[in-house]
């Protein structure tokens, strides 16, 4: 789902930080409105198929991509997954799997809605980068495309 | 910037200040009033006024300019002038233009470049050309300072001595602080009065590469013009142009060799702007060291050893520059470190950000058995607060521990919990789950809990599973005591089910007949916007079911709608033809939503929200509407209006804005929920529901409803139209007096009821918002459930329980925490208002005290800003010290206790 870490996307080990340069204090409204979700290792963090429009911030830890049982990609701590169900409200288009015990902060879209109606700047600006998110991860696609 | 106490480039507020204000004014005087001097001595005797202004004060500035700048921009008489107009109001304080801000710097370099190539042919030797020119860069000052704001009207821009200011004053040995912005203004980029250490490094590295270059050019020309001045003949035999071929030679050459320079030495931008600049410095002292010397001694008429005193001038330069750039380039490399850092301090706040997961991950949790979530233990937060802050919502009413609509069932960590209160442990009890489950609205964990939310879920749709307490029988039959043996009561809302949940407890054996217009067991009220929101319909409505009452042989009669009521003979007789006798007779009618009189008010399209029905038909609508905008000409056109800006209006809005609609509140007061907030808190909740797309229109009401067969629009009193496909009503309720008043019972608004909410005939008793309303807190369940405890108290003549206080309002809308009860505005002598001084921008906290206690509170903001509320306000009886702030004695939200 995140795209930061795929060799198709940005070199690998080049890491994009969602909402990078935001103050502590930024970062305390925005946690405001999340749910923070704890995980172990092994736990399906999403699954494909499921009916949930939310997107995660990884707090903690690292998860991998999966589809058809197979790793696509790899979420890095700091990093956002899930922008897509978040978008188009379909169902989950691959599973996540965490690999070490962590965190995600999960924005629903209700939850976004009121961190919207309360820090629109914050909120304007996160939507710009889930948009950058899923502007990678089509150009990787299309990339992927012309490869074969 | 790290830390900026340790940080070597102060701003001129935290510059140390020995010199008084009032000494500096003074001194600014002082100078004003020398100047004027200089140019009468320059009119009334030229030839030693000319010496003195070209040969004495002008060469001595840069020396100045060099050791202490600030000193000079302290007394500058220009910038006196310059700072009268905005210190007098009379500026226009307008902001510099673009143009100008990019310009600026180079205006004042022509004006010093064309001063310098006039100096010797013009200048030197015409008293007039002199004064002209001290008068008219006097004036440009003050001019300056009346159309532009701050000191960007002449000192940090168009002053000609200003770059020749900043660049000899980079690193000066003595700082003194600017002593004219009582705030600054932000007028002008890198402003050198600001941070005069500064405001170089952050010319040279962090503005437009243009504006930059434009610094570097000025030190560039300054050795060349130096140069120019002194060796360009200006009365040579081929004349001016000669003379202006020489200076630009001179310049030319100036420039050549700084810009070979940077092309082939390894030396950064700032040093070699330094460099050249000091260059210029030295080389005008060169010059000037002779001729200074000798204006010294003929106007002092002391002879001065002419070499050596010269020569000491020169090597003071010399020195002097020496140590400005040695401290310029360490200077630099602070500045370069500095910068470093705080570039590092930005990444530290990321780790801040993932330390917060961190910290979550690490700190106990409430796990949920059934879903398998984990929440983040907070022990300031009832456990329905910590999962809807985790994004969960869960079935809630009163949030007071009344209405029984949240158990949970704990599977472990119980000892963690706090204790519950009477109100929670009595409605446990009437649910059948003492014991077994606790109340998420009222509990609150401080340790590690596991709970089961579908086990509590279960319990209370299958209260089977819990059979009513055993002792029952071993109580005393209180109603039996008092003779009494058939009770009815009309109305199955919170007032009715309370009453008779209480009744059945004091006695086992009475008859209880609960009659009901409505088709459904009781149910919660206050959860009507879920339904209207949420695709869960009436899914954990219902707060008792058919086997509840069957269990506490409670007689419910549904869609029952009672005829008249016969006082005299005792019965009531129904819309169905049956009697029923009593021995006394429970009223809890309620009220009904109020529907004013506007034309076009029975418009398919226009609703009220008092009852299940009501939430559904919304609901229902709203997609009717939805289908026949997508197959109109404005497909997605969905548009309502709520009349009313009360809590019901505001939660209404607030579900129809979940379920996608264009929501306008149209209120006929000034702000919204005015009856239960104060201004502010009326301020927040309306920026937020401006934010979540509502439009927020007061002080308007109703003219009436447009529309042939169905809604189409909504005048109000404005004369605007806003086009609406639903109309919802919600201005406030009436209570339901109609069968009271037929049985000739004393009615005013409401049922007019004694202390022990008897009314006017002994045996009948009236509760609930069928009642004369009173006070500002009606409609609260905690209210009605007050009112029911007084009603069997007083009917089996038992002591009523501790009333509950204080009625909280609580909204019950996502993204938003209000929280109000009691005054929530000092209005007496006596009252005072404490508002927390740590809240942000977003929220708002108030308490008002009298004589040490809190007779009102209003919490408002983002989920979490009303976490303190039961902390701080409890149960009303805390008291606090008179005069100190209820906020800065409160716990900290951190504490774990």
């Amino acid at each position: 789902m995140s795209f930061f870490e795929t060799a198709d996307g940005p070199r690998r080990g080049e890491k994009l930080v969602f909402l990078q340069g935001l103050t502590g204090r930024e970062w305390s409204k925005v946690f405001t409105f999340a749910e923070m979700r704890r995980f172990a290792a092994g736990d399906m963090l999403v699954r494909a198929g499921d009916e949930d429009d939310s997107f995660y911030i990884m707090t903690a830890g690292s998860a991998e991509v999966l589809h058809d049982a197979q790793v696509i990609g790899h979420i890095a701590e700091g990093a956002v997954f899930g922008e897509v169900a978040f978008f188009d409200r379909h169902p989950r288009s691959a599973s996540i799997r965490a690999l070490q015990d962590g965190a995600a902060a999960r924005f629903s879209r209700s939850a976004f809605e009121n961190l919207a109606a309360w820090e629109p700047v914050l909120a304007r600006r996160m939507l710009y980068e889930l948009g950058n998110a899923l502007a990678i991860r089509l150009r990787a696609a299309e990339k992927r495309l012309g490869n074969t | 910037m790290a830390s900026s106490g340790t940080s070597r480039f102060q701003p001129y507020m935290r510059m140390p200040r020995t010199v008084a204000p009032r000494t500096w004014q003074r001194a600014r005087i002082a100078v004003l009033a020398l100047s004027l001097l200089v140019i009468a001595f320059v009119a009334l005797s030229p030839s030693r006024g000319l010496m003195a202004v070209w040969q004495l004060l002008i060469p001595a500035l840069p020396i100045l300019f060099a050791v202490a700048p600030g000193l000079w921009r302290q007394i500058c008489p220009m910038a006196f002038l310059n700072q009268i107009p905005i210190e007098k109001g009379w500026s226009r304080e307008a902001s510099l233009p673009p143009v100008l801000q990019d310009h600026a710097y180079l205006i004042a370099v022509l004006g010093f470049a064309g001063a310098i190539v006039l100096r010797r042919p013009l200048l030197a030797d015409s008293a007039t050309a002199t004064s002209a020119l001290l008068m008219l860069a006097l004036a440009a000052a003050f001019a300056g300072g009346l159309y532009f704001k701050g000191r960007s009207g002449w000192c940090g821009t168009f002053c000609p001595l200003s770059p020749l200011q900043k660049i000899y004053g980079h690193a000066p040995p003595v700082v003194v602080p600017n002593g004219y912005c009582a705030t600054c203004v932000g007028c002008q980029r890198n402003c050198y009065d600001f941070n005069p250490l500064a405001s170089i490094h952050a010319d040279m590295g962090e503005l437009p590469a243009r504006l930059t270059e434009h610094r570097a050019l000025f030190s560039a020309l300054l050795p060349g013009l130096v140069l120019g001045a002194w060796l360009a003949d200006p009365w040579g035999q081929h004349g001016t142009a000669r003379y202006l071929a020489e200076f630009t030679g001179y310049i030319l050459g100036s420039l050549g060799s700084f810009y070979a320079a940077k092309a082939l030495l390894p030396i950064g931008a700032y040093r070699l702007t330094a460099v050249f600049g000091m260059a210029g410095f030295v080389l005008f002292y060169w010059f000037e060291a002779a001729p200074m010397t000798g204006a010294l001694s003929a106007l002092s008429g002391i002879q001065l050893p002419y070499p050596l005193a010269a020569n000491l001038i020169f090597m003071t330069a010399v020195g002097v520059a020496a140590r400005v750039l040695w401290a310029g380039f360490d200077n630099a490399r602070a500045y370069a470190t500095e910068r470093e850092a705080a570039a590092r301090t930005s990444f530290a706040v990321e780790a801040v950000a993932l330390a917060e997961g961190r910290r979550a991950a690490a700190t106990p949790v409430i796990r949920d058995r059934s879903s398998e979530r984990s929440f983040t233990l907070d022990p300031d937060r009832t456990l329905l607060e910590v999962f809807e802050s985790g994004g969960l919502t869960l079935a809630y009413g009163c949030r007071s521990g009344a209405c029984g609509a949240d158990p949970i069932a704990i599977v472990d960590g119980q000892e963690h919990l706090s204790p519950a209160d009477p109100i929670e442990l009595a409605t446990l009890e009437r649910l059948g789950l003492a014991g077994k489950a606790r109340l998420a609205c009222v509990c609150r964990a401080r340790g590690p809990l596991v709970v089961d939310l579908r086990a509590a879920l279960d319990a209370r749709t299958a209260p089977a599973l819990a059979p009513a307490a055993s002792n029952e029988d071993e109580r005393p039959d209180l109603a039996a005591r008092a003779g009494i043996r058939r009770v009815v009561i009309v109305g199955n809302g919170v007032a009715g089910s309370t009453a008779a949940d209480l009744l059945r407890r004091d006695s086992p054996t009475c008859r209880i007949d609960l009659i009901s217009r409505e088709s459904r067991h009781f149910y919660n009220r206050m959860a009507l916007g879920r339904v209207v929101s949420s695709h869960s319909g009436l899914d954990g409505l219902q707060l008792m079911s058919a086997s509840w009452f069957e269990q506490r042989r409670i007689s419910v009669w549904l869609s029952t709608i009672v005829h008249r009521i016969d006082p005299d003979q005792r019965e009531v007789h129904l819309a169905t033809g049956e009697t029923l006798p009593y021995d006394r007779l429970i009223l809890a009618t309620g009220a009904a939503p109020i529907l004013p009189a506007v034309p076009g008010a029975r418009l398919p399209g226009v609703f009220v929200l008092r009852e299940a029905d009501d939430a559904i038909g919304l609901r229902t609508w709203s997609q009717a509407v939805a289908t026949q905008a997508s197959a109109s000409q404005r497909p997605g056109h969905r548009e309502a209006v709520v009349v009313g800006g009360g809590v019901l209006g505001v939660e209404a809005a607030s579900a129809l804005v979940d379920l996608g609609l264009r929501v306008t509140i149209v209120h006929r007061e000034a702000r919204l929920m005015n009856r239960h907030l104060d201004a502010e808190a009326s301020a927040i909740l309306e920026r937020f529901l401006t934010g979540k797309g509502v439009q927020v229109r007061t002080a308007v009401s109703v003219e009436r409803l447009v529309g042939d067969d169905l809604l189409q629009g909504v005048t109000v009193s404005d004369g605007e139209t806003i086009d609406a496909q639903m109309c919802v009503f919600c201005v406030g309720i009436r209570p339901n007096v109609s069968l009271a008043a037929a049985a000739d019972l004393r009615t005013s608004a409401g049922i007019i009821v004694d202390d022990g909410m008897r009314t006017s005939r002994p045996d009948i008793f009236a509760i609930g918002d069928a009642t004369d309303p009173e006070g500002p807190t009606p409609s609260l369940w905690t209210v009605a459930g007050e009112h029911a405890e007084r009603a069997v108290a007083t009917m089996l003549d038992r002591p009523a329980a501790a009333p509950t206080t204080p009625h909280v309002m609580h909204l019950k809308i996502s993204g938003i925490d209000i929280r109000a009860f009691g005054m929530t505005t000092a209005r007496r002598p006596g009252q005072i208002e404490y508002v927390d001084p740590d809240a942000s921008d977003s929220e708002y906290r108030k308490i008002v005290c009298e004589n040490g206690r809190i007779i009102g509170a209003v919490f408002a903001g983002p989920p979490g800003s009303a976490r303190l509320f039961a902390t701080l306000v409890g149960d009303g009886s805390t008291t606090y010290v008179e005069g100190e702030n209820p906020f800065a004695v409160a716990p900290s939200s951190t504490h774990t206790g």
